[in-house]
């Protein structure tokens, strides 16, 4: 008998590490245990590894519709435009959210956000492109079943408690057991007025509902619109670290949110829109590493800006507050203060500010700040 | 198709929620039972039964000889063939005087709406008692109560879905359009079906009630009629009351909006009366106004039928035909609409 050690080790190693340790403990297994030679049990392994091959292959081919082992973007949109009469409220957005990242979707008021998720959601008709949902060519119904989404704001039966809405989603949806209400309304704080209509609930109070209802049988996609909207700030640190968790257990979530802020923390990768079109995506830690800066106090600050300026591995310098803002990191500021050095420039103070992903999607919407 | 009866199951689970399906079962409810109690008051009241019939009819005769005498009959006396007291004491010259103002009576239809006896003993007791509080659902005059109150139910049910925006929430959960309006709309039929099955265990109560306060000899709970007339008056009005409900979910789709729904059902009835009335001033038009979804309607569901066993399949094609073009063209439209957030109507 084959020890469930063992066992385990062959389920982890098999294919991928077969020559590798694994393979050859594999082999001393079969010596071992089987009685075989070093030949006979490298022939034995060579035809599981064969039999394994064709289970993985034909597990690939269908991977796609179990959303796993595929490897393509849990939503990928392709050229997706909704034109309404004149108005363009999305243009050909092409853009891939990856599977088991927290996806953030920014953009000001108008951008084209919530239509974008009323596109895939299958609410709002496309007037042209295409998009997908788990990589699978799947209907979309099929797919939305798959799919926890909560769109500008938890709409849910005013006459009917907080419970009894959740019951009859999970009801209409099919989507895990009766007994699994208790549990969602705890984890989003509504386990003492589930029994309450929900009519006569705060507007947290309905978005924390609205998060037990996107949990209803543990989904492998969530869509949140403006998910802490409405939250005490207590609330919305507790729905933010929920999303991070949900995050880290696997599933996708793409929040669409007005607070830059939140995002940054929340968030792994975003897409930036403004006027229907994607103007920018990307990891959060690229943004924000590309948005680092240091701010100089020269000898000679405007000298020192358009010696800077004129750096190709600078991409910008500017004057900002009777200070010189660079662009750069702070393992940079040594070559900065050499090259200055070179040309009588000498540096007095400096200092080094993180990037911020308000700043930079103020720069890239060209949208006003409040500052 | 099993997802979709699933549907309707989880539609009820919600719907009973709401306040006004139970106000509108309470007014169907009550006019149901209109036909029961008034007919019950009638048959022990003549002012009443005069009332209903349409008013005092009576005819009077005094004489002096041999003896001075009068009698008065009334519509009561001559629909249940009964001469008034006195009668025998009526000279022979006056008696011919008498007779023929009964003949010109009968010929002239004076009483034909006042209701005998036998007529209103039938409307409280059973089974008939039941056959009358459907059919005057149906088809309750001057307005067809059934139809409005189905159309205002069906507006509320599928317009809070537009008002209250979830619609939206449903649809992105992977319900399918169609599968949700379907199950709608056969819960729709369910509940009216329903609501005939409680008017008639209402209408069982009432003449049960009846029977025990009865002390007469005219109680009793239950008198010569036939048990199908019942079965055939609640499948001739659930199957009349299919259009109407397409009719409702149709306006209220289209309109996306629970107040505009049954303000515009409720003033289709208006709306197609007149159109009656106009179509039936042309003589070649007359057939076309009783093909009008409400003549049709009315028609389908008056008992004892009016209808000749050709024109009962024509209206029945009808009916039909209303009810697939409503559901087909709201399908379409449901189908290509955008779906919004709440509008809070």
């Amino acid at each position: 008998m084959i020890s469930e050690r063992v066992y385990r080790a062959l389920l982890v190693a098999y294919p991928r590490e077969f020559r590798g340790e694994y393979g050859e403990l594999m082999v001393q297994f079969f010596r071992d245990r089987m009685r075989c030679d070093g030949k006979g049990a490298r022939g034995l392994i060579v035809w599981m590894q064969l039999i394994s091959d064709l289970a993985v292959s034909a597990f690939k081919e269908h991977a796609g519709g179990y959303g796993m082992g595929s490897g393509k973007p849990i939503i990928e949109t392709e050229a997706l435009s909704k034109i309404y009469g004149s108005i363009v409220a999305v243009d050909e957005l092409s853009m891939s959210v990856p599977r088991g990242h927290a996806f953030g979707l920014l953009g000001p008021n108008g951008s084209g956000k919530t239509t974008t998720m009323g596109m895939l959601l299958g609410l709002v008709q496309p007037t042209s492109g295409s998009f997908s949902l788990f990589g699978s060519a799947d209907g979309l119904q099929e797919s939305l079943r798959r799919v926890g989404a909560i769109v500008e704001y938890p709409s849910f039966y005013p006459y009917l408690t907080g419970r009894e809405n959740l019951r009859y989603f999970q009801g209409i949806f099919q989507r895990g057991e009766p007994e699994d209400i208790d549990g969602l309304l705890e984890k989003v704080g509504l386990a003492e007025s589930g029994d309450r209509r929900f009519s006569t609930y705060s507007l947290g109070m309905k978005q924390r509902l609205g998060l037990a209802f996107v949990l209803l049988g543990d989904p492998e996609l969530l869509l949140l619109d403006e998910p802490t909207n409405g939250m005490d700030p207590a609330g919305m640190a507790e729905v933010r670290h929920l999303i991070r968790q949900l995050a880290e257990d696997g599933r996708t979530v793409l929040v669409a949110s007005h607070l830059l802020n939140e995002v940054e923390q929340m968030c792994d990768s975003v897409v930036i829109m403004s006027d229907g079109n994607l103007i920018a995506q990307g990891a959060v830690s690229d943004i924000l590493r590309s948005d680092e800066h240091v701010r100089l106090k020269t000898t000679d600050n405007e000298k020192a800006v358009a010696i800077l300026s004129a750096l190709d591995w600078i991409e910008e310098a500017r004057m900002e507050d009777g200070e010189v803002v660079v662009s750069s990191t702070r393992d940079e500021l040594a070559e900065i203060s050499t090259v200055l050095g070179r040309s009588e420039v000498y540096v007095i103070e400096t200092s080094s500010g993180p990037g911020s992903l308000e700043r930079y999607f103020l720069e890239v919407t060209g949208e006003e700040g409040n500052e | 198709m099993q997802h979709t009866l699933r549907l309707t199951k989880w539609e009820w689970f919600k719907v009973r929620r709401l306040r006004i399906l139970w106000v509108l079962l309470a007014i169907a409810l009550l006019v149901s039972q209109l036909s029961i109690w008034v007919n019950y008051l009638a048959f022990h009241n003549d002012d009443v039964n005069m009332v209903m019939g349409g008013g005092f009819v009576s005819y009077s005769v005094s004489w002096e000889e041999p003896t001075p005498g009068s009698l008065t009959i009334t519509c009561s006396d001559f629909v249940n063939d009964r001469m008034p007291p006195g009668f025998d004491q009526l000279p022979e010259d006056r008696r011919d005087e008498f007779l023929k103002e009964m003949d010109s009576w009968r010929t002239d239809g004076v009483c034909d709406g006042f209701a005998n006896r036998e007529q209103l003993r039938r409307s409280f007791t059973l089974p008939n008692s039941i056959t009358q509080s459907i059919a005057i659902i149906s088809s309750f005059r001057p307005i067809a109560i059934g139809p409005i109150l189905i159309m205002i139910l069906a507006a509320s049910i599928v317009g809070s879905e537009y008002g209250y925006g979830t619609l939206r929430t449903v649809l992105a959960g992977g319900v399918g359009r169609w599968k949700f309006l379907f199950a709608k709309i056969l819960q729709l039929v369910r509940m009216s079906s329903d609501a005939l099955v409680i008017i008639a265990l209402v209408a069982v109560a009432s003449s049960l009630a009846i029977a025990l306060i009865s002390t007469d000899e005219n109680g009793g709970i239950a008198d010569s009629g036939e048990w199908s007339e019942v079965v055939l008056i609640f499948l001739k009005t659930v199957y009349g009351l299919l259009p109407f409900i397409a009719l409702g979910v149709f306006i209220t789709v289209l309109t996306t909006s629970r107040g505009l729904g049954i303000a515009l059902s409720v003033g289709y009835f208006i709306v197609e009366s007149i159109l009656a009335t106009l179509l039936r001033l042309n003589d070649t038009l007359t057939d076309v106004a009783d093909y009008l979804l409400i003549q049709a309607f009315l028609s389908w569901t008056t008992t004892p039928s009016e209808l000749n066993s050709s024109e009962t399949l024509w209206v029945f094609v009808a009916i039909l035909g209303y009810t697939a073009a409503l559901v087909a063209a709201t399908a379409w439209v449901f189908k290509q609409r955008d779906v919004g957030g709440a509008i809070g109507d």
